[in-house]
């Protein structure tokens, strides 16, 4: 009994760590929506795609992120932009991704850049932090502390 | 008192570097008049701005190696040059990057890029980062054209498909050198783009 036990939760861990989540397509209106949602959910929405080497290196920091604070008000969406959905697809399989995945499907990027950032020329990696009806933007990748640090302290404004 | 003092500049301090690591909106916009620079090219000599007497103007774009957005107008670039440069407008590229950070944008890899793909204009390595920190340049490729009097009449990107050239079907940059040729308005001066966030020194 206890053995068919622990082999049903081997089994299920196994299931568990051998998908990731699904990929939304999404538009610019979409993801607009996600930056303007006005709860005391923190949403870190990370832009990134699958040629950009800094943006690679720095998901297993958000990934981390996801595991550190899931039991906590915190969200984790990691958007590719101008990218491939197969391709997007491929990597988040292989890394077996579990934070929430969207993929925006745009490609007039001068249209829809200046909808997320005024004064966003478009560089990447860059990640938005929206809590409350707020957005801060952040150009450039992070260190895995780094990371901790700007959620944590966002986590801790709305305790005081 | 002097306690007091020393924690407000602490704070005020703290709260500047904050903003600043959260987004720099130093740099120019159009209409600025952009520094010249002297600045070393692939072939070892110095290029500065100046020494292009007859010129009408300059198309300086940041841009690197390694980045595919970068690889991506390699051609589009030449080409622009091909046609520009006998205008008065020379294409000036300078790589702003880390080579610690991107060891392909080293000053090694930029002359043996250009020299593989026949770069037919200046290609400057901008060792202490401070032309793109002045420019305000976040990414490659990033595009400045400036007039004879280096006051910025463009910022963005070369053409409205930063990947795939043949999907292009505005030619951002070309319209706007045509149009200072042509002593024209130009119409759109600014473009946003993706491109490869520059990589800072630390």
């Amino acid at each position: 009994m206890k053995k068919t036990f622990f082999l049903a939760l081997l089994l299920g861990l196994l299931a568990q760590g051998a998908h990731s989540q699904t990929i939304q397509t999404i538009k610019i209106k979409d993801l607009v929506s996600h930056l303007q949602k006005n709860d005391d959910t923190l949403r870190v929405v990370n832009l990134w795609a699958t040629w950009c080497a800094p943006c690679v290196k720095e998901l297993p920091y958000f990934e981390q992120a996801h595991q550190h604070f899931k039991n906590q008000k915190v969200k984790i969406i990691l958007t590719a932009i101008e990218d491939e959905l197969p391709k997007v697809q491929a990597f988040a399989q292989k890394r077996k991704l579990q934070s929430t995945l969207l993929f925006l499907d745009e490609d007039n990027a001068n249209d829809w850049i200046p909808q997320i950032e005024k004064n966003w020329q478009g560089e990447i990696p860059v990640t938005l932090f929206v809590k409350q009806g707020k957005r801060e933007f952040h150009s450039g990748d992070f260190t895995a502390e780094e990371l901790m640090t700007q959620i944590e302290q966002r986590l801790n404004v709305s305790k005081e | 008192m002097k306690k007091i003092n020393l924690l407000f500049v602490l704070t005020l301090g703290l709260i500047f570097s904050l903003s600043n690591a959260t987004f720099k909106t130093q740099g120019y916009q159009v209409g600025d008049t952009a520094i010249d620079f002297s600045l070393k090219n692939i072939d070892g000599k110095m290029v500065s701005l100046q020494d292009f007497a007859q010129a009408k103007g300059f198309v300086i774009i940041f841009t690197c190696n390694h980045c595919p957005y970068a690889i991506a107008n390699e051609d589009r670039i030449i080409a622009l040059n091909k046609k520009y440069a006998a205008k008065g407008f020379p294409v000036i590229a300078i790589n702003p990057n880390d080579p610690v950070a991107y060891p392909d944008d080293s000053y090694d890899n930029m002359k043996k890029r250009a020299q593989e793909k026949g770069f037919n204009f200046p290609y400057l390595l901008d060792d202490t980062q401070d032309i793109a920190k002045t420019y305000g340049a976040t990414k490659t490729p990033h595009v400045y054209l400036l007039d004879k009097n280096r006051v910025v009449k463009y910022i963005g990107a070369i053409d409205d498909s930063p990947k795939d050239a043949k999907k292009a079907k505005t030619s951002h940059l070309a319209n706007a050198i045509d149009a200072l040729l042509a002593g024209k308005t130009i119409a759109v001066s600014t473009t946003a783009a993706i491109g490869c966030g520059i990589k800072w020194k630390k």
